[in-house]
């Protein structure tokens, strides 16, 4: 009977701590509508991932500068790959004090996912700050030099070629599946949840190809282990004159824009003009800085400033494309 | 030899008295810090003190940073050996013997232990990754999901043989683990698996929140059944019985030197990581062992293989970071992370483009170690010390911290709910004799095992000849097959070559199981 009572008592103790924890959680000062006063900074990732740093790197750039004078706390919501983020901001409409950094990953996520909380299209899209071209690698040695010669190759093996890659969601398989489709041929998806793995199952020969960020592959390529043979942008980039892009390969990109990876920043749904207004400015003043350009380049990110129905149809855009591959996956898995 | 004198040029510069002062603040940080359950993780705790060594100069910041790990990897070995806590992934092993040892009363010897196998595991692993660095390059590249795939059946394998004297019960708690670990959205498919479509599972079952319920609190629960009014474990007086013995040290020289050369290799192989590379070197330990009995009921070579393991891990898992540009564990990637804002790139040419940086970073991470142990040595009675604490000031303090912890880790209250659930789901394995560990075990194993074996059914159109025919993971399997057969011969025949096994057999009491009752009753 003791024994029952000291229990009954932990478990007491436990509730009560519970029940504090509750109340610490759900009490925020409400600054909606009107300018914002107390803001918190949205990210999808954990300390040291990659909206975490970006996140931190625009506050701290910004308090550098002298465009911030305060601190803005960087909160992590990590459920789901941004779904966690959009559901928490979307809970808090109207609510001009929190902001969050979005990748092109969240408008995914929300078409994935049947019982998705909450999607892109219920959050008001701030601005887009920063594009991440996406390139092509292969192994230095493989028999192919260009994504045609690459897709000739698949041609001629059916379903032999591997891609490497993270989740079969990641617009880098997206993407593959549209050229897979425009130009009739099929290759293999290797899905591993961490970076280095695709690179050595590159280096093994177990994968022949791998879309990703420049940064990703730059150091093998000067060591010449790796090679680029498509670039996903408009124009050839810096310090690869000779890879051509996919335009030039004539490769079809079907209803895919160029701009498969991007950071932005959205608020919550109905954020008030003003609010959106002061957001702007703030972000316009800190990309016009030369730490932000520096931060930029370093990170291997082609600067963007696109507000209003401009970055509207951009999001639109890139979700037209990518809703029918992702459907057509969930039906197929 | 070229790589010597590189090393020992790194070891003067970074052995400047600043230096020295900065090595013991962060070692001291690292270990205050990781006390703390949910921040105890080496990488967020690098993570979240990454900005204060900014504004170092980049080897002291380095060097720090090596100290602060260390120091939060001591941490978690303190708080399993004594509480029986495991505040981050790699130290739950010692959950095992650890803890036991401590509740003989032998928990200085048993961190001693820690402190001296982790220090002499480090060196060892600092000089193969002086020396070995590229043949070892080469072998992590080679090391693929199939090779990978094997390994996890072998790890496995070997969490059956360690479930104690009802493998039943061992095995049930094992699937446990495997089925919480396939909670969240697949990696392969982008399916929901049992998350009941609530988001706060899609990313699956945090591990610190399943730790704390499955021992922390369940402990708790257990516990205050019993106490009454005194003091938890016996404390021994004296010094001698606060450091491991020279008989500990000669015992454990093959766990040592076992631990060393699996964490090692483990850690070189991305994706890796100090859990396993500590999980396979206490499961190797057992069956190599000469007093396989004594493991789960205190024996010094479950603490020293595995905490060997877990330190030369850190050197192996620099060998893909450095020379090929690629973080082998959470840690490194957080090393990583750093070197890159040092505006360091590391990659398959670091060696050669920035020897001023890569030696120093290597020296550093022994000085951290070495730090380590100068400051934490001396420091182990005062820790054995947090056993005096009574229970009624204790518990609160660990249930609080678990509450703490779980919240912390996502700042998410599901997590709290979740900690309930497992502190409930724990006390019900301790009310049924069934062990907790190999649920821990599965847990981590399971979704490296899922995810090993469909990728190389992938490559292999389903073909499950590439697990036999690539040469490494045809012989990490042989190894397994050969562990299964010796299992079934010792079980089987009371003088085989473990004859040491069957002598335990008819006992009905799960060595892995704390006993509380026992302890109690204790005058």
């Amino acid at each position: 009977m003791k024994t029952t009572m000291r229990s009954l008592g932990v478990a007491a103790a436990t509730v009560a701590l519970v029940a504090g924890l509750s109340a610490c959680n759900s009490t925020n000062a409400a600054g909606t509508g009107g300018t914002p006063n107390n803001v918190q900074f949205i990210v999808d990732t954990g300390p040291g991932g990659g909206s975490d740093l970006f996140a931190r790197e625009i506050i701290k750039i910004a308090r550098d500068e002298k465009v911030l004078t305060d601190n803005w706390p960087v909160v992590a919501k990590p459920e789901g790959g941004g779904l966690g983020a959009m559901a928490f901001l979307k809970g808090k409409p109207g609510d001009s004090n929190f902001i969050s950094a979005f990748t092109s990953k969240w408008i995914i996520a929300g078409q994935a996912t049947a019982s998705a909380p909450a999607t892109m299209a219920d959050l008001t899209p701030i601005v887009m700050l920063a594009d991440e071209i996406q390139v092509i690698a292969a192994p230095a040695d493989a028999p192919f030099n260009t994504l045609t010669e690459f897709l000739a190759a698949a041609k001629a093996n059916p379903g032999e070629m591997v891609q490497t890659g993270g989740s079969p969601n990641s617009v880098d398989n997206l993407v593959a599946l549209e050229i897979e489709k425009t130009s009739g041929t099929k290759w293999k998806y290797l899905s591993f949840d961490d970076g280095a793995p695709r690179i050595t199952a590159l280096l093994r020969g177990d994968a022949q190809i791998d879309i990703g960020a420049l940064p990703d592959f730059a150091d093998q390529i000067e060591a010449g282990k790796l090679k680029l043979i498509g670039v996903f942008a408009d124009k050839r980039i810096d310090g690869f004159p000779n890879v051509p892009t996919i335009a030039e390969q004539k490769v079809d990109l079907g209803e895919f824009p160029d701009h498969l990876q991007f950071r932005g920043i959205a608020g919550p749904p109905k954020m008030a003009p003003e609010a959106v207004k002061f957001y702007q400015d703030f972000f316009s003043k800190v990309t016009a800085t030369d730490g932000w350009k520096q931060y930029l380049k370093s990170e291997g990110l082609v600067p963007e400033f696109v507000t209003g129905d401009e970055l509207t149809t951009q999001i639109r855009e890139f979700s037209d494309a990518t809703k029918p591959l992702v459907a057509g996956m969930v039906k197929n898995p | 030899m070229n790589a010597l004198e590189n090393l020992i040029e790194g070891l003067g510069s970074a052995l400047t008295p600043q230096n020295l002062m900065w090595v013991l603040i962060g070692v001291t940080l690292g270990t205050v810090v990781g006390i703390l359950p949910g921040l105890g993780n080496p990488a967020a705790v690098l993570a979240v003190l990454l900005p204060l060594t900014l504004k170092l100069p980049p080897t002291t910041g380095l060097i720090m940073m090596a100290g602060l790990y260390h120091g939060a990897k001591f941490a978690g070995s303190t708080t399993a050996i004594l509480l029986n806590i495991p505040t981050e992934t790699s130290s739950v092993v010692l959950c095992y013997d650890g803890h036991q040892l401590a509740r003989q009363g032998r928990a200085g010897p048993a961190m001693g232990m820690s402190a001296i196998s982790g220090f002499i595991a480090s060196t060892l692993g600092v000089i193969a990754l002086t020396f070995l660095a590229p043949i070892i390059a080469k072998f992590a590249v080679a090391f693929g999901p199939p090779e990978f795939a094997a390994l996890m059946v072998f790890g496995l394998l070997l969490v059956i043989t360690v479930t104690g004297k009802s493998p039943i019960k061992g095995f049930i708690s094992m699937t446990v683990g495997l089925l919480l670990s396939t909670v969240g959205v697949d990696l392969f498919s982008g399916t929901q698996r049992f998350t009941f479509g609530n988001i706060n599972l899609f990313d699956g079952v945090e591990f610190l929140v399943l730790t704390l319920g499955m021992f922390a609190v369940a402990e708790v629960l257990v516990n205050v059944e019993q106490v009454r009014g005194k003091s938890l474990l016996t404390i021994p007086k004296g010094i001698r019985n606060l450091l491991p013995t020279m008989q500990d040290l000669k015992e454990c020289r093959g766990a040592i030197a076992q631990g060393s050369i699996t964490g090692f290799l483990v850690g070189s192989v991305p994706g890796g990581g100090s859990t396993i590379a500590s999980f396979v070197a206490y499961t190797l330990q057992k069956n190599m062992s000469r007093r396989p009995e004594k493991f789960g009921k205190g024996a010094m070579e479950g603490v020293a293989a595995p905490e060997a393991a877990n330190n030369s891990e850190v050197g192996g898992a620099m060998v893909p970071l450095l020379s090929l540009g690629l973080p082998g564990s959470a840690s490194t990637s957080v090393m990583l992370a750093a070197l890159l804002l040092f505006g360091i790139q590391p990659g398959p040419r670091l060696f050669e483009t920035n020897p001023e940086i890569v030696w120093p970073v290597i020296a550093s991470l022994y000085l951290g170690n070495f730090a380590l142990i100068v400051l934490n040595l001396p420091m182990i009675p005062i820790w054995v010390r947090l056993l005096k604490i009574p229970y009624w000031v204790l518990y609160p303090c660990i249930l609080v911290l678990s509450v703490v912890g779980a919240y912390s880790v996502r700042g998410s209250m599901f997590d709290i709910y979740m900690l309930i659930f497992f502190s409930a789901l724990g006390y019900g394995f301790r009310k049924l004799s069934i062990p907790p560990t190999p649920l821990l075990m599965a847990f981590v194993l399971g979704p490296q095992a899922e995810n090993a074996i469909r990728q190389s059914l992938i490559l292999s159109d389903n073909d499950l000849l590439i697990f036999v025919e690539r040469p490494i993971s045809a012989i990490v399997l042989g190894l397994a097959a050969i562990v299964v057969v010796l299992a079934i011969y010792t079980r089987r025949k009371p003088g085989g070559r473990m004859p040491t096994k069957s002598d335990i057999d008819p006992e009905p009491l799960l060595p892995t199981e704390p006993q509380p009752r026992k302890v109690n009753t204790q005058p």
